[in-house]
């Protein structure tokens, strides 16, 4: 009996310490503030293509009337009532809709080059949510993870580099303390705290997509790349050559689904995470150039970047733009060769 | 570049580091009883993570009373998607044929979505996630095979078929919707609009006899709705089309869970 109630001890021990060190370990908030960058800038492309329909969807006479929500709650539940969007109280005055849709736009673009991005990040997620929940039948994945992205940039100091925020605050140090060193970026739990829910997030759509597919039958018969590619509507490149080689297309059928249900569990060990992370690119850039989504490919790939290690972004971004001297690219070098430190395997090119 | 940014950059590259010690240790410790407050929070806004696609329907009653308490917090933050990304099979795609009348009589015809008229891409795919959205009619569900027989069954040959269309609330409320918006935007005399089912040929058809995949024979279309302003007042929302009775089970709060494509 003893060795059960050890058991449990132990298990709850260890679920309380690997909790903590998940959530609570202070990072590098290099790989946050990069997507922080990318996920700024898609929120300011899908925004800046609502201006060319901005009252069609939006306006007094719009797409999607309110009469049009409520029918989807016929069940009296009041589905939409919950869902905020500003937007419903001043869609009827145009004037208004431009000068908000402008300022919009300008928060979006602030929250790109990270200027006052504490403040911005929390009104972008307001603002791409009321478009979401404004005209719910015109948007589709794209939208969902922007908002998932503003949700989780919201969380930690996204505009700790790579922003305008820090390159002011380096112009008020160098004003106030002349040549002094200035003090390195802050690791930080808030960068944590949102890279792993960008990461579990994540993990919970591939699991459902994944999922959703094998309650089909195509998925299972190898036939549903097909079944995408062979649809005039979304496609973007003539891909029906692929009805010339069925088994190329039952491949990417079934590894498509296999990737999706493996990758809540195989991209968090060292060794499968690369390979889980590097098989997004093909997928995504697939859905991209094939489907005619390229929006939605390229963003699902900004956030599959937060499998992304920091020090992998600092070398890339920072080396590049910033000419990193040699002492600093001799100690990348190794990592590279697979380096390895106690107990660890290095130069894993992914967050832990 | 500055000091800081070289040590930073130093730090960053050590290897295992993992970019934790690129930067400098943080200030400000959180407390237990900050770290317990917070994982409650985080656990919290988890579960309304996948209550969302827990919820999409299919699902168990119990997962529609995880969804009813969550339901508060799910909405507001975005969270209530089912993310079925082209499952559970990629079926076919609909378009939105419209004919309006104008006011001096004539007529002016188009479609949704128009790779002609939307640009860029992600314009052009707001339009067809409107039209995508009326797919629930009759059965969305069903592999291509099937969506083929249908097809069949209508009498599909040549030009493709009309029928008519079976009152659905929801897609009858969403068509209202469309066609009060053109007739607005055009002022117009009458609206008419036609669902288009464009349907995925077998890869034989294409591979053995040369089907092109916008041959005719693919579509097959449904009067959705015909509205005119001697009876219908469009903002007082009234149809004009009978009608008919419903062919559908109740449009559930969970409904904007079915996920079109994305």
């Amino acid at each position: 009996m003893n060795f059960v109630t050890q058991y449990f001890r132990d298990l709850y021990q260890g679920a309380i310490r690997g909790w903590d060190r998940f959530w609570f370990t202070a990072t590098d908030p290099a790989t946050y503030c990069l997507i922080r960058l990318l996920a700024g800038a898609m929120l300011l492309y899908t925004h800046a293509v609502w201006t060319i329909g901005l009252i069609d969807f939006f306006g007094p006479h719009s797409w999607v009337s309110r009469e049009a929500l409520d029918a989807l709650a016929s069940d009296g539940s009041g589905i939409w009532q919950m869902a905020f969007s500003y937007l419903w109280w001043i869609s009827e005055s145009p004037a208004l809709l431009w000068i908000t849709h402008g300022l919009a736009l300008v928060v979006f673009a602030m929250l790109t080059v990270g200027w006052h991005s504490r403040v911005v990040s929390v009104l972008a997620f307001i603002i791409a949510a009321s478009y979401c929940n404004r005209s719910p039948a015109s948007i589709f994945g794209l939208d969902q993870i922007n908002c998932l992205l503003a949700m989780y940039l919201m969380v930690g100091p996204s505009g700790a580099c790579y922003s305008v925020d820090r390159w002011l605050e380096k112009r008020r140090w160098r004003k106030e303390h002349g040549l002094e060193p200035m003090p390195p970026v802050e690791a930080s739990v808030g960068a944590n705290v949102g890279i792993r829910l960008i990461q579990l997030h994540m993990c919970v759509i591939y699991l459902f997509a994944g999922l959703g597919k094998l309650a089909g039958t195509t998925w299972w018969n190898g036939t549903a790349i097909w079944g995408s590619v062979a649809n005039l509507e979304y496609q973007s490149i003539d891909a029906t050559w692929l009805a010339a080689y069925p088994l190329l297309v039952n491949v990417l059928t079934h590894v498509t689904v296999v990737w999706e249900v493996s990758y809540p569990a195989l991209v968090w060990p060292r060794l499968t995470r690369p390979l889980v992370v590097a098989l997004a690119v093909p997928l995504h850039l697939g859905i991209a150039v094939f489907l005619g989504m390229i929006t939605f490919g390229t963003v699902m790939l900004f956030a599959n970047l937060a499998f992304v290690s920091p020090w992998i972004v600092r070398a890339v971004i920072d080396r590049r733009s910033l000419h990193v001297p040699e002492v600093a690219a001799e100690q990348v070098e190794p990592q590279r060769g697979g380096k390895r430190r106690k107990g660890k395997s290095a130069g894993t090119p992914v967050a832990s | 570049m500055n000091v800081d940014q070289r040590q930073s950059t130093s730090a960053a590259a050590r290897p295992g580091s993992q970019g934790r010690l690129a930067a400098a240790q943080p200030k400000r410790i959180l407390t237990t009883k900050q770290k317990q407050l917070i994982s409650a929070v985080l656990a919290f806004h988890l579960l309304a993570v996948i209550t969302g696609p827990l919820a999409a329907p299919p699902s168990s009653e119990l997962f529609g009373q995880l969804w009813d308490k969550m339901q508060w917090y799910v909405e507001p933050m975005f969270l209530n998607h089912g993310y079925r990304f082209f499952g559970p099979d990629p079926g076919a795609s609909h378009l939105v044929e419209y004919e309006v009348e104008l006011a001096d009589g004539s007529k002016l015809t188009g479609d949704f979505p128009d790779l002609g008229d939307h640009w860029p891409r992600l314009f052009y795919h707001r339009h067809f996630m409107l039209s995508e959205r009326l797919q629930a009619f009759p059965d969305s569900r069903q592999p291509p095979d099937a969506l083929l027989a249908i097809g069949m069954a209508c009498g599909l040959s040549g030009e493709g078929a009309t029928i008519d269309l079976p009152g659905d609330p929801t897609i009858n409320a969403l068509a209202r919707s469309y066609a009060r918006h053109l007739y607005h935007k055009h002022n117009a005399k009458r609206v008419k609009l036609t669902l288009v089912r464009h349907l995925i040929p077998q890869p034989d058809w294409v591979l053995e006899e040369g089907m092109k995949l916008d041959d005719p024979s693919l579509y097959v279309r449904w009067l959705l709705a015909d509205y005119t302003p001697e009876d219908a007042e469009f903002d007082g929302a009234r149809q004009s089309l009978a009608q008919a009775p419903s062919g559908a089970a109740g449009v559930s709060a969970r409904a904007r869970l079915e996920e079109v494509q994305p």
